[in-house]
């Protein structure tokens, strides 16, 4: 453990050595700074892109449509289970009015929807945005999943009802009289005229679900643009990839910048260091002084490049979007704030480790005594 | 003390600087290492710091095998073993006194125990008038009076001397001798490599006179050369 007052000797030898070798540690901290600089402007951008692209991701909805047939309960049933499924951030509903509307809009042709008003063919739907494009596969299995338990369901009471009509037919037929009074018996092991019983006509229906010249009644149609979706996913993947590679590279570009720069300053103090070691200092006590020169020069390095890029971040947001108007049309770039909140820390860690490695890597040679 | 046993050092060029050397040194002795350049003086003094490690043989300092210690421990041998060269290597941006100073915030001494301590060993080698003064500031002897300061500082039980007289005239090497000599009565051990023919053979100590890496002569109280 180290002891306080080593500590403060080392902070003390740090800060004047960097006085002493004033114009090395400027060049150190310069190349801090470039180097800082340039992870910064990277981070911005790829950032930025990986922002927009959650845009434009939140953008590509999936489809619902539902069938006309079905009752506005239902629908808004549908709509409830829809709003239930995970990944999905918002659920729309579009009516019938809604849709002829956006149609209007969009087509410009009013002649082509005219008339429409009264026997509108346009389906109510549902527009789905999910909360990533790569989640966009589970949100359709689920929604798949809603239209078969709703098919399933309303298959059963479809047949349930025509089964009892049947009954109620085949007892008129025998004795009218009595007809009406045996329907709440029927259950899914009752039989009709031909011996089959209720559950096997709902097996043999919920079977032909999905099947050929199947209508269905609720959820008729999903559609999704898969093929966006997952060149989204790509980019986003190709974006991130990148912005590892980046940051990697600039590390051990500066860091050798780095190294050659307190290489000098350990060398004039090559002497000293000697000395250390002959008077039986530890190598950790020589090193403390060069890796809290190194902190500090990887710190301010980083805090410097932090500050001017914070301050002028939003006012070249802002050129671009005055400049470039159909920019901010499509999308918004990451606000600031929000972008330095995290990019500062970066910063600082990346200056700081960049120091710290520098100094302990240029000592070491020397330490061989 | 100080034992070597069966020496020997054969640096990566090939040429052996100690063959087969034995030699024991007691505690509170005071020895010269005699010999030409290139008779393995400054080899010596490099195994004992183990600055270099031999070739073959042990070397024992206060019953411990330094062969045996690892890297991490030699500053803790060195802090038993006090040091000075013939080029004084004071650091030329400190005082006299954070020169000497130095030497104990390195082993982490307290600034209680450096205020106290550094001004008693300035006053010892007589420099209590310059210790504010800078290394360039000072004469030759001076300067090797800083150094001496600051190798006993820690109050090591060795005190090893490279040609500590080498850059100096003779009257100042005799100032610093005899402050070598006040060091070992006070209970240090000293060995002192030298070349310096008149203060061998007038302090008639042991010699131990070294040729071609092998022990010429060893003898109890001597001059230079006795023989060689």
């Amino acid at each position: 453990m180290m002891k306080f007052r080593t500590l403060k000797y080392h902070i003390r030898q740090g800060i004047s050595g960097l006085f002493k070798n004033r114009l090395m540690s400027l060049a150190a901290v310069i190349t801090v700074m470039a180097c800082v600089f340039i992870l910064i402007i990277s981070l911005c951008v790829v950032e930025n892109i990986g922002y927009i692209l959650d845009q434009l991701e939140t953008k590509i909805g999936i489809s619902v449509f539902i069938g006309d047939n079905i009752s506005d309960k239902d629908v808004s049933f549908i709509e409830q289970k829809l709003k239930e499924v995970s990944h999905v951030s918002d659920v729309k509903y579009i009516s019938k009015d809604d849709a002829l509307e956006w149609g209007r809009k969009n087509f410009n042709g009013k002649e082509f929807l005219a008339g429409l008003e009264e026997d509108n063919p346009l389906p109510r739907s549902f527009d789905l945005f999910i909360d990533s494009s790569e989640n966009q596969r589970v949100v359709i299995d689920a929604i798949e999943k809603i239209q078969r338990d709703f098919e399933e369901d309303s298959v059963s009471k479809k047949v349930e009802e025509n089964f009892k009509n049947s009954i109620i037919q085949q007892k008129k037929d025998e004795n009218s009289e009595n007809a009406d009074l045996n329907i709440e018996q029927i259950d899914d092991s009752s039989k009709d005229a031909d011996g089959v019983t209720l559950e096997e006509h709902k097996k043999a229906a919920i079977s032909a679900i999905g099947g050929e010249g199947y209508e269905y009644a609720g959820i008729y149609k999903i559609s999704a643009p898969q093929s966006a979706a997952d060149s989204l996913a790509a980019i986003k993947n190709t974006v991130r990839i990148i912005s590892i590679i980046l940051i990697i590279v600039m590390g051990i570009i500066s860091t050798s910048i780095i190294i050659n720069t307190i290489k000098l300053t350990v060398l004039i103090r090559k002497n000293e260091i000697n000395i250390m070691k002959y008077v039986g200092a530890t190598d950790w006590f020589i090193r403390g002084p060069f890796i809290v020169e190194g902190l500090f020069i990887g710190i301010i390095g980083a805090i410097i490049p932090c500050i001017i890029s914070w301050f002028s971040y939003d006012e070249i947001i802002n050129i671009i979007n005055q400049d470039v108007s159909i920019v901010k049309r499509l999308f918004e770039f990451s606000p600031g704030s929000e972008l330095f909140a995290f990019i500062i820390p970066i910063s600082l860690i990346f200056g700081g480790g960049l120091g710290a490695l520098g100094s302990i890597t240029s000592v070491r040679k020397h330490l061989k005594v | 003390m100080i034992s070597l046993q069966n020496v020997t050092k054969i640096y990566d060029n090939g040429s052996q600087a100690l063959k087969n050397v034995s030699l024991d040194i007691e505690k509170g002795e005071f020895v010269f290492v005699v010999g030409s350049s290139g008779s393995g003086k400054s080899t010596l003094i490099k195994l004992l710091l183990k600055e270099v490690e031999p070739t073959s043989g042990n070397i024992l300092i206060n019953d411990e095998n330094i062969a045996q210690i690892s890297r991490k421990e030699i500053p803790y041998l060195r802090r038993k073993i006090g040091v000075v060269f013939q080029d004084f290597r004071l650091l030329p941006s400190k005082t006299v006194y954070e020169n000497i100073a130095f030497a104990m915030q390195v082993v982490e001494a307290t600034p209680r125990e450096i205020r106290r301590t550094v001004p008693a060993v300035i006053s010892m080698v007589g420099l209590s008038k310059k210790a504010k003064a800078y290394p360039n500031q000072l004469s030759g002897g001076e300067q090797q009076r800083v150094a001496l300061a600051r190798a006993i500082i820690n109050k090591p039980p060795v005190l090893l001397a490279d040609e500590p007289t080498g850059n100096l005239d003779p009257e100042t090497a005799w100032e610093i001798m005899s402050l070598l000599k006040d060091i070992n009565m006070r209970g240090t051990t000293v060995v002192v490599a030298t070349h310096a023919k008149e203060i061998v053979d007038a302090m008639q100590k042991r010699v131990i006179a070294l040729k071609k890496g092998v022990i010429l002569r060893d003898v109890r109280e001597g001059g230079y050369n006795d023989e060689i």
